[in-house]
C-alpha cells in the first residue's frame, strides 16, 4: 500500500501534468478568418457599412454575404455580396464598404473549391436602422453624458476608422478626446466629408497634431459634414443631420429624374401603314402575275428594312444619371442615382458598386453590380457615397469655379440668380433679379440652408455650403 | 421549269380562295397589330408577342388546312399551294420585322424571321399527314375540325409534359432549339417529298 507522501506526489505529479496540458490548449490560434462589418460589430441597416475581412495563412477564397430582404409573402429577396479574396501565407486584410438593407436573415461565408473554411449569421432581431456615434477614447464613460439614451453610442479603436467616406454612411458623430491613439487625417476627413460630425476637444495631445492643422478651433464645415474643435459638452447647434440632408436630396433628385421613353408611333399611323401595305402586296399578287410576286417579294424586304430603321430604338439599355455634391472647404460629397430601363429582358451589369432603391434579387462585388430586369421595366440604383475635389465652393465671400466646366446657372439662397460662372472664376455673389428656375433647383433650395450655392450643369447639381461665419451673415442678407 | 414553278404560283395565288383567305388573314394581323400597339403615353410596347403568335397561329392553320386538304391532290399541286403559304409567309415579315423593332424582345432577330417559315412547311407536311389519316379512316369530313384540334393538340402535349417541342405559340415568342429543330426535320422531310413528287406528277 503506497503511503501518504507517495499519494500526495502522484497527485501533485497528475495536477502538474494537466495544468502543463491545460495551458497548451488554453493559447488558442488566432482566428484564421475574421469578418467585421460595421464599427465595433454595429452595423447600419439600410446604409453603407465598412467591411472588414482578414484572412491568415489561407489561400484564395471567396466571401459571400447573403442578405434576404424578402417577407414571407414576397419569399426570398437575396442581396448577395461576393468578393474573392486573394490569400496566401501570413495576413491578408480585404476592405470594403457593403450596403446592408434591412435583412431579414443575413448570412455569411468564406469558402474554397467548395469548402466553407468560415460562416456566420445574424438575425432580424439585430437589425437596427439607428445611425451611429463613434467615440475614440480609453474614458467613453464621459461621454455618454451627451447622447440620448436612444442613441447608439460605440466605442471604436482609432486604426478601426477607414479612410472611405461611404463606410461613414451609418455615422451620425465621431468624437475624438486624445485619451486613445490618434485616428488618420484621413479617415477623420473621410468622416467629415461624409457628413458626419467630428467633434474634437479643444486641447488634443502632441499625437494629434494632424487633426489639429485638420481642425483649427472653431465650427468648421467640410464636404457635407462639421469639424467642431470646441468643448463637446456645448449644446451642438451646428448639428443639422447632414445624412437626413443627403437623403432627402437623393429622394428629389429620384422624383425628378425620370428615363426617357423611346416614344410610340400612333396607332393610327400603324393601322394605316399596315393596311396600306396589305393592300399593296395583295393586288401586286393578284393582279401583275409573275412580275408583281417577285416586286412584291421585293417590296417585303424593303419595307423590312425601313420599318426596321424608323421604329428601332437607339439603345436596348437606356441609362440616366444625376449627380449631386454636396460641398464645403474643399471637399465635396459625392452622391449618384442613375435609372436604368431595359427593353428586352434580361441580365444588367452595373460597371460599380449600386445599391437598388427597392428590393430585388442583386448580386454586387467590389466593382460591379448585377441584377435582371422584365423587359421594358425601370430599376433605380443609387451609388456608393464617395469624397471628390469640390467644384463649386465658397472662399471666404467669394464663389468660386474649381471645375474645367463652368456653370451655366448658379444660385444662391437669400440672393437669388448669379452669373454664369466659369472655369476657375471666382465671383462675390450679389443680390439678384428674380427668374424662372427649374423645378428640381428651386426644391433643393427649398431644403439647403441660407447661404448655400446651388449649380446646374446637365446631369449634375452642385451644392456649396457656406463656412459656419457666412451662414450667419447669408441670414442677415 | 423554274418558269413553270413560278406560273403555277401565279395562278394559284390568283385563285379566288387563296385571296380571301390571304385577305382575312391580312386583317386579323393587322387588327392584332393596331389593338396591341401601344398608346404614346404607354411605357412598354408589347405587340411583337401577340403579333407573332397570332402570325403563327395564322400560317400554323393554313398550312395545315390547306395541307389536309390537298393530301389526295396531284404532288404539283401540293408543291404549288404550299409554296403559295409560304410566298404569304414572306409577305407577313414586314409586320413581324416592324413590331419585333419597336418592342424590343429578348430573342433574336433570325428567330423570328426563321420559324414562321420553318414552321409553315413543317406544318404543311403534318397537316399532308394528317388529311391522308382522315382520308384512309373515312373521316374526312371532320377536317375542318381536325386541324385546330390538332394544333391545339400540339400545344397541350407540351404543356403536359413540360417540353417546348411541338407548341408554335411558346416557341414563336421564346428561344426554344428542341422545337426548332424537331420542326426544322419535318420541314426538310415535307421539301424533299414534295420535290419528289412534284416532276413526277407534272409529267
Amino acid at each position: 500500500m503506497p503511503s501518504w507522501s507517495a499519494q500526495v506526489r502522484v497527485t501533485v505529479g497528475l495536477v502538474t501534468v494537466l495544468a502543463m496540458v491545460g495551458s497548451v490548449f488554453a493559447q488558442r490560434p488566432r482566428d484564421s478568418v475574421l469578418l467585421e462589418i460595421g464599427f465595433g460589430g454595429e452595423i447600419v441597416a439600410n446604409r453603407w457599412n465598412p467591411l472588414r475581412l482578414t484572412v491568415r495563412d489561407q489561400p484564395n477564397a471567396v466571401l459571400e454575404i447573403v442578405m434576404d430582404q424578402g417577407s414571407l409573402r414576397q419569399g426570398e429577396v437575396p442581396m448577395i455580396y461576393r468578393a474573392v479574396i486573394g490569400g496566401g501565407t501570413g495576413t491578408t486584410v480585404f476592405e470594403d464598404d457593403i450596403f446592408v438593407p434591412a435583412w431579414r436573415q443575413l448570412s455569411w461565408t468564406v469558402s474554397r473549391a467548395g469548402a466553407v473554411l468560415a460562416s456566420g449569421s445574424l438575425s432580424s432581431r439585430e437589425r437596427d436602422e439607428r445611425l451611429l456615434n463613434l467615440l475614440v477614447t480609453r474614458q467613453p464613460g464621459a461621454w455618454r453624458g451627451l447622447f440620448d439614451p436612444d442613441d447608439r453610442v460605440t466605442e471604436v479603436a482609432a486604426p478601426a476608422l477607414p479612410g472611405r467616406a461611404a463606410s461613414y454612411n451609418g455615422v451620425n458623430s465621431l468624437l475624438v478626446d486624445g485619451t486613445a491613439a490618434a485616428p488618420r487625417t484621413t479617415s477623420v476627413a473621410a468622416a467629415a466629408a461624409a457628413g458626419t460630425t467630428v467633434r474634437l476637444v479643444p486641447e488634443l495631445p502632441p499625437s494629434h497634431r494632424d487633426l489639429e492643422l485638420l481642425a483649427p478651433p472653431g465650427v468648421h464645415r467640410l464636404g457635407a459634414g462639421w469639424l467642431i474643435r470646441a468643448d463637446p459638452a456645448a449644446p451642438q447647434a451646428f448639428e443639422i443631420g447632414r445624412t437626413l440632408l443627403a437623403t432627402d436630396l437623393l429622394t428629389i433628385l429620384d422624383d425628378t429624374t425620370t428615363v426617357a421613353v423611346p416614344p410610340h408611333i400612333p396607332q393610327m399611323f400603324v393601322m394605316v401603314a399596315a393596311a396600306v401595305y396589305a393592300i399593296l402586296m395583295l393586288v401586286m399578287v393578284r393582279f401583275f402575275g409573275t412580275p408583281g410576286i417577285l416586286a412584291a417579294l421585293s417590296l417585303t424586304l424593303l419595307v423590312s428594312l425601313a420599318s426596321w430603321r424608323a421604329l428601332r430604338p437607339a439603345a436596348a439599355l437606356i441609362e440616366t444619371s444625376f449627380h449631386l455634391e454636396l460641398a464645403s472647404g474643399d471637399l465635396a460629397y459625392r452622391l449618384g442615382l442613375r435609372k436604368i430601363l431595359t427593353l428586352p429582358a434580361g441580365p444588367v451589369t452595373v460597371g460599380a458598386a449600386v445599391r437598388p432603391d427597392l428590393p430585388r434579387t442583386i448580386t454586387i462585388t467590389p466593382d460591379a453590380t448585377e441584377f435582371s430586369l422584365p423587359r421594358w421595366h425601370q430599376a433605380t440604383l443609387i451609388d456608393r457615397p464617395r469624397v471628390v475635389p469640390a467644384s463649386l465652393v465658397w472662399n471666404g465671400a467669394l464663389l468660386e469655379n474649381r471645375s474645367a466646366l463652368s456653370f451655366p446657372l448658379v444660385v444662391v439662397k437669400g440672393l437669388g440668380p448669379q452669373p454664369e460662372l466659369h472655369p476657375g472664376q471666382t465671383l462675390i455673389p450679389r443680390p439678384g433679379e428674380d427668374q424662372e428656375l427649374p423645378s428640381t433647383l428651386r426644391t433643393v433650395l427649398n431644403r439647403v440652408p441660407v447661404g448655400s450655392a446651388v449649380a446646374v450643369r446637365d446631369s449634375h447639381l452642385f451644392v456649396a455650403f457656406p463656412d459656419a461665419v457666412l451662414a450667419a451673415a447669408a441670414r442677415l442678407w | 421549269m423554274t418558269l413553270t414553278l413560278l406560273g403555277l404560283l401565279e395562278r394559284r395565288l390568283q385563285r379566288s380562295d387563296m385571296v380571301q383567305i390571304f385577305t382575312l388573314s391580312f386583317a386579323a394581323l393587322i387588327f392584332v397589330v393596331t389593338t396591341r400597339w401601344p398608346v404614346p403615353e404607354a411605357t412598354a410596347n408589347e405587340a411583337w408577342f401577340a403579333l407573332a403568335q397570332s402570325r403563327l397561329v395564322v400560317l400554323g392553320l393554313l398550312a395545315l388546312g390547306f395541307g389536309s386538304a390537298y393530301a389526295r391532290r396531284p404532288g404539283q399541286h401540293q408543291a404549288v399551294t404550299g409554296l403559295a403559304i409560304v410566298v404569304f409567309a414572306l409577305l407577313t415579315i414586314p409586320l413581324d420585322v416592324a413590331t419585333f423593332a419597336a418592342s424590343m424582345p429578348a430573342v433574336p432577330l433570325w428567330w423570328t424571321l426563321v420559324l414562321p417559315l420553318v414552321d409553315t412547311i413543317a406544318l404543311f407536311g403534318i397537316g399532308l399527314l394528317l388529311g391522308r389519316l382522315m382520308g384512309a379512316l373515312r373521316l374526312t369530313a371532320l377536317l375542318p375540325v381536325a386541324v385546330p384540334a390538332l394544333l391545339i393538340g400540339f400545344v397541350a402535349l407540351d404543356v403536359q409534359l413540360g417540353l417546348n417541342v411541338l407548341n408554335p405559340l411558346t416557341a414563336s415568342v421564346n428561344y426554344a432549339p428542341a422545337h426548332l429543330a424537331a420542326m426544322a426535320v419535318t420541314a426538310a422531310a415535307t421539301a424533299g417529298y414534295l420535290l419528289r413528287v412534284y416532276p413526277q406528277d407534272r409529267e
